[in-house]
């Protein structure tokens, strides 16, 4: 009888939880390719392009829903094509022209140049860098001047520009200027502390109220600057010596720089210091509101990673393809260029 | 044993007199000079032809700035280029146009006579060539780099046209033998160098005019002062100063204004190795 009443309590309980207590299936959110097409797919302009890539012979649009919306390659090895999400230029290697096209491919002005444009990440905005390399305009995407031509006396190593078109310009001499829209420069900076003097690379908050400038070999230094007092808020050594443009982008209140094999930051409101390893040498870095995408490139292979603003690796891939032209759509998903093609990968569960 | 003392005397002397060869590249063959006309701004050094061509370091330097066009930030004229700083501190090389790929990333110095890289076309540029530039750190100046770098040069400046300006009239001192010019007109010279194994026409270093005998103007083209962000010949001539009519070898030289009467002209041009071509002549002014 005990036996019957165990047996049975036994089944109570089974029972129990197989019927009102489901099985947890354990799920683990990872990203992975939700669409991808091909670049040289028949573009549609009907649709509203959401994402873009370019490189100096070719640059194209796309809808990520609806696949290519307007395509350009260049087959003259003497033309060249500049590009953001807004607009792209053609420009001539040698030429005296730049043509402003939309991203639909309407011609919105040619204009005569002696330089080359260069594009500030997303800007409706673009600089013409004169053929020396020591002096810039500063046009709309209409194609007239807002400054017209700031000459320096040393080559421009890095140029940003802030919302109320205020340009950052640093020279190759170790001298780093703010230069407004009306060609004044209003707050000027050098470094002289390192045994090599260079500023290399700079960066602009969106809202023009600080600034930071990577400079100086042996050692290199990054300052960062209040704008609205003309006042430095941290001066700090870093572990490298940079010797090209290296990445310096201001985000949620920390300022991203190029380490050595890594992505650091400085957290302007806690002070602290951080970094997210990679491999090789950094190509390209995009944010959103908690994630960072990396790209980097070492001995011919390309790597690629998602992390979360809390250092969580969210996804890691290595290619020995040409990947390129990384850009978050939303909050869960971006896009990038694998050969010829364009991959969206999109952050959600699988089992 | 006498002579065997005069071999080992000899072979010391050599030694200790032999001069080390200085040399940027394989074969140099200039093709354009220093402050040459371009469009808007001076050339800032040298052009040497040299496809495939290797380039080498003139002192012990370190690397302080090098493109290889990465592909999302600025695209330089330069095209690929590379900033070398010597050890003293006292001189930065830029040599620019190179061949995609040639520059050697993990390498941070380099020792005097090193190569560094391989002309190109890359930039701003219509063939293989190396742009090569030096800056006297201290002294903030952009220098003639033909001050460091020795080339034969047996061949006399040419003096193409000595013209003048007055009311937007332009008349040939060279073509017309009427000497007779109005107060404030404007003097110009046309003029070029060559150099013994090139077939460019290239600036003079220097262009000196003399009003009866007293030099009045003179440019040379030894430094590019950086004042005020701007770069200077003889510390107060501008870009658009010399180059006043927007032309190749066109050389502003001076306003007219001088008191009616007749005055002895002369124009002298000299290249670096000092050879020499003048233009002498009377010239009655008038009102």
């Amino acid at each position: 009888m005990k036996k019957y009443l165990l047996f049975i309590f036994f089944l109570i309980i089974a029972s129990f939880y197989i019927f009102l207590i489901p099985v947890k299936i354990y799920k683990n959110k990872i990203f992975y390719i939700d669409k991808a097409f091909d670049i040289n797919s028949k573009a549609d302009a009907n649709f509203t392009s959401s994402g873009y890539f370019y490189s100096e012979y070719e640059c194209g649009y796309f809808s990520i829903d609806h696949g290519m919306t307007f395509l350009k390659k260049i087959m003259d090895e003497n033309k060249y094509i500049y590009a953001n999400s807004v607009f792209f230029t053609e420009y001539g290697k040698t030429g005296n022209y730049i043509d402003i096209y939309s991203n639909n491919g309407y011609l919105l002005k040619k204009i005569e140049s002696y330089g080359y444009p260069f594009i500030p990440d997303e800007s409706s905005n673009f600089f013409v860098i004169k053929s020396n390399s020591m002096g810039y305009s500063l046009l709309s995407i209409s194609g007239d001047y807002i400054v017209k031509e700031k000459n320096f006396t040393s080559l421009i190593t890095s140029l940003n520009i802030d919302k109320s078109l205020n340009t950052l310009a640093s020279t190759i001499d170790g001298k780093s200027y703010l230069i407004d829209r009306k060609g004044k420069t209003i707050f000027e900076t050098e470094n002289r502390d390192s045994e090599y003097i260079i500023a290399k690379s700079n960066a602009i908050n969106t809202d023009g109220d600080k600034l930071a400038i990577c400079s100086g070999i042996n050692p290199e230094y990054i300052e960062i600057y209040n704008l609205k007092k003309f006042t430095s808020i941290v001066k700090f050594k870093t572990d490298t010596n940079h010797r090209y443009q290296s990445f310096l982008k201001f985000f949620n209140n920390r300022l991203y720089y190029e380490g050595k094999d890594s992505l650091n930051y400085y957290d302007i409101k806690k002070h602290k210091f951080g970094s997210f390893p990679v491999r090789g040498l950094i190509e390209e870095v995009k944010f959103n509101k908690d994630k960072i995408l990396i790209s980097s490139a070492e001995k011919g292979y390309k790597y690629m990673y998602v992390f979360s603003e809390k250092n969580n690796i969210l996804c890691y891939k290595e290619f020995s393809d040409n990947i390129s032209d990384f850009n978050f759509i939303d909050e869960d998903s971006f896009y990038f260029k694998l050969n010829q093609h364009i991959l969206k990968m999109v952050y959600g569960y699988t089992t | 044993m006498k002579k065997l003392l005069i071999m080992i005397f000899l072979i010391t002397c050599l030694t200790f007199f032999a001069v080390d060869e200085i040399k940027i590249i394989d074969n140099l063959i200039i093709t354009s000079t220093f402050s040459d006309f371009r469009n808007d701004h001076f050339h800032t050094g040298i052009d040497v032809s040299g496809k495939d061509q290797n380039l080498y370091t003139l002192n012990d330097c370190e690397v302080v700035f090098y493109n290889n066009t990465r592909k999302k930030s600025i695209r330089y004229g330069n095209g690929n280029f590379i900033v070398l700083e010597s050890k003293d501190h006292n001189f930065r090389y830029n040599y620019s146009h190179l061949k995609d790929y040639t520059i050697n990333k993990y390498i941070t110095n380099y020792k005097k006579g090193d190569m560094i890289g391989t002309a190109g076309n890359s930039g701003y540029s219509s063939g293989d060539h190396l742009h090569f530039e030096i800056e006297l750190l201290k002294e903030g100046k952009l220098v003639n780099p033909l001050k460091y770098i020795p080339v034969k040069d047996t061949i006399k400046p040419t003096i193409k046209d000595i013209y003048i300006i007055n009311d937007s009239e332009k008349t040939s001192l060279l073509q017309f033998k009427n000497y007779q010019i109005k107060k404030n007109s404007r003097l110009f010279i046309q003029c070029y160098d060559k150099i013994d194994n090139s077939k460019y026409e290239m600036v003079p270093y220097k262009i000196s005019l003399f009003i009866d005998g007293e030099e009045k103007t003179t440019i040379c083209f030894d430094y590019l002062n950086k004042i005020n962000q701007n770069f200077y010949v003889n510390d107060d001539l501008k870009f658009e100063d010399i180059y006043a009519n927007m032309a190749d070898f066109d050389f502003f030289l001076t306003n007219l204004n001088l008191i009616p009467g007749v005055c002895g002209l002369k124009i002298q041009i000299s290249d670096f190795n000092g050879n020499k071509e003048e233009f002498k002549r009377p010239i009655k002014i008038t009102l």
